[in-house]
């Protein structure tokens, strides 16, 4: 038995195709009137199955034109629609002689029987046929079918604007939700950052009393208490000021962590030569600091691209064997569409095993005082690194040296402030 | 220049009071240094009410170092009593904090502060800090004498 499945949608199609084929139903679709009839016209069916509403030409009308052609009316019309059916629709369908409404949504199972029932009874008595119309009842019937078509348009536009109200009070709501979570974030994020602030206050003050008090102990006292006693007094200087600094760095994690940045193209290598410029540590005759080639822009934020930079760099000239000269080279690579930026040192180097947890907070590999530190200064890099949406890692041998690579996305826009060139100097 | 109208401290730390009166000592600051430990009491020192009623052993001072942070009131409303409601000399006033907030140091010059100063954390900082005040302000500035003719 062969089908022909008219609806515009194609979800609809699909589905009764589906359906029907599994009860070895042969089916044809047509997703309009006109297509329909032009099916019809080249092949034998022996049952059509159509939605009302469709562009160019309502189920209605397809069923008039099929009942009122003389090849088609004998093959016998069902229509499949929405549930806002009335006993009115259901009086214009037979009246149009379609067979019978199948009320969307049903089972399948339910679907196929009134199918297989549709067809029975159509087996036994013939298909039904169109009602003849008198004359004088033309005007009456087309007023009828143009206020059932009205009737369905106006509730399927009802449907429509139902749909987009509740979207539009899920977005409403959507958008309260977001704001309301975004006002909770910055109010922990304020709370936060004040908690910092005064953490950084109330525990450095006390810090800075012990310091100075030492101080004044060691310049006021100095020349009358024993050795002993000015080295323990040296000892509590120098242990303040590490606690000091372990508080600093600690809170600048955490600020890193918080912070709201705005990653831009930075000028890299005129950050880089004013960061050694600044810092002795980094100069002859303490140091032999180099960056070999220039520097490309890469994407980032000042601060942060500041910290990783010192930090860096401060560990690639500590970590040297005593008494010898750091000796750092610092360079780029391009890597798609990344830079890499490399320290390269000739110091003690870390082995593979520590290399692993390097990165992580207050892991120090070198409990010996001489490369004393607070533990916090990778995990500052890596934080920071991950902030700028950039990747962190080190090669290293120990006894050889270290190369810790910081990898960013190159920044091909000019860069403000770039070294004046040749030509506009001097004049 | 110099006279010997004493320096008012306002301040309710007692480490930070004993560090600036070691700075000054490091300096040789010879005017003396009065001590009040919050905003209220700098008020009372100022108008010469309750305890600080008697003005040849509380005198008006020639400089008052400021602290913001305190109980009772606070080192911004002590300027803004000073600068607004006091029928007082305009006295020079270093607010001397702990923090550096864009926003304090704002409102404290807008209050008529004449000085910010980021309290100095070590020893040599705060002996540096004490001979410029020594240099400038006791010594430069000509605002003792002007005080001195403003009070009798």
């Amino acid at each position: 038995m062969k089908v022909l499945i008219v609806d515009d949608s194609e979800q609809n199609r699909h589905l009764l195709r589906a359906l029907l084929e599994s009860e070895s139903y042969q089916c044809e679709t047509a997703f309009n009137g006109p297509e329909a009839l032009e099916q019809l016209r080249h092949g034998e069916f022996d049952l059509v199955i159509t939605g009302v509403l469709m562009p160019e030409m309502d189920g209605f009308q397809l069923c008039y034109h099929i009942k009122t052609n003389e090849r088609f009316r004998a093959i016998p019309v069902v229509f499949y629609t929405a549930t806002y059916v009335d006993s009115n629709d259901a009086r214009l369908v037979l009246s149009l002689g379609a067979e019978d409404c199948i009320l969307k949504p049903t089972q399948p199972a339910e679907f196929l029987d009134s199918v297989r029932q549709i067809m029975a009874r159509v087996r036994a008595n013939g298909s039904r046929s169109i009602m003849p119309l008198p004359a004088a009842d033309e005007v009456k019937y087309l007023r009828e079918y143009s206020t059932r078509l009205v009737r369905k348009l106006e509730a399927k536009v009802r449907e429509a604007e139902e749909a987009n109200r509740r979207l539009g009070e899920l977005n409403a709501t959507l958008d309260e939700r977001v704001q309301e979570q975004t006002a909770q974030l910055q109010a922990a994020n304020r709370e936060l950052e004040a908690f910092s602030y005064s953490l950084s206050h109330d525990m450095r003050a006390p810090l800075r009393a012990i310091q100075s008090y030492a101080s004044i102990l060691l310049g006021d006292l100095g020349p009358e208490i024993s050795a002993e006693g000015r080295s323990s007094a040296d000892k509590i200087i120098s242990s303040a000021q590490r606690l000091d600094r372990l508080i600093r760095d600690v809170l600048a994690l955490s600020r890193l962590s918080y912070q709201t940045i705005r990653i831009q193209p930075q000028n890299v290598d005129a950050l880089l030569r004013q960061i050694l410029s600044e810092r002795p540590e980094f100069q002859e005759p303490q140091a032999d600091v180099r960056i070999k080639g220039f520097l490309p822009p890469v994407f980032g934020q000042e601060t942060l691209l500041t910290q990783c930079l010192t930090n860096l760099l401060g560990n690639a000239v500590k970590f040297v064997n005593r008494g010898s000269k750091p000796h750092v080279r610092i360079f780029s690579e391009r890597r798609d569409d990344k830079v890499r930026i490399v320290v390269e040192d000739r110091g003690i180097g870390i082995d593979t095993h520590e290399q692993q947890r390097l990165f992580q907070l207050f892991q120090q590999n070198h409990p010996n005082v001489e490369y004393e530190g607070t533990g916090v200064g990778l995990a500052i890099v890596r934080r920071a690194v991950e902030r700028m949406q950039g990747r962190v890692g080190v090669e290293s041998e120990p006894g050889k040296g270290s190369r810790f690579w910081v990898e960013l996305k190159v920044a091909n826009a000019l860069i403000e402030n770039q070294p004046a060139n040749s030509a506009s100097r001097g004049r | 220049m110099k006279t010997n109208l004493p320096i008012l401290q306002v301040e309710d730390d007692d480490h930070d009071v004993f560090f600036l009166a070691h700075a000054f000592k490091k300096a040789a600051i010879t005017n003396p240094v009065q001590v009040v430990h919050d905003g209220q009491e700098a008020i009372d020192y100022l108008s010469g009410k309750g305890r600080f009623s008697d003005r040849s052993k509380f005198p008006l001072p020639c400089l008052i170092i400021l602290d913001l942070k305190m109980p009772r009131r606070t080192g911004m409303e002590v300027l803004a009593w000073l600068r607004q409601e006091s029928d007082l000399p305009p006295l020079p006033v270093i607010v001397f904090s702990s923090s550096a907030h864009r926003d304090d140091v704002d409102r404290a010059f807008v209050l008529g502060a004449n000085a910010f100063v980021s309290k100095p954390s070590s020893v040599e900082e705060r002996i540096r800090f004490a001979k410029s005040v020594k240099e400038f302000w006791l010594y430069f500035n000509e605002i003792q004498e002007a005080l001195l003719h403003a009070v009798r």
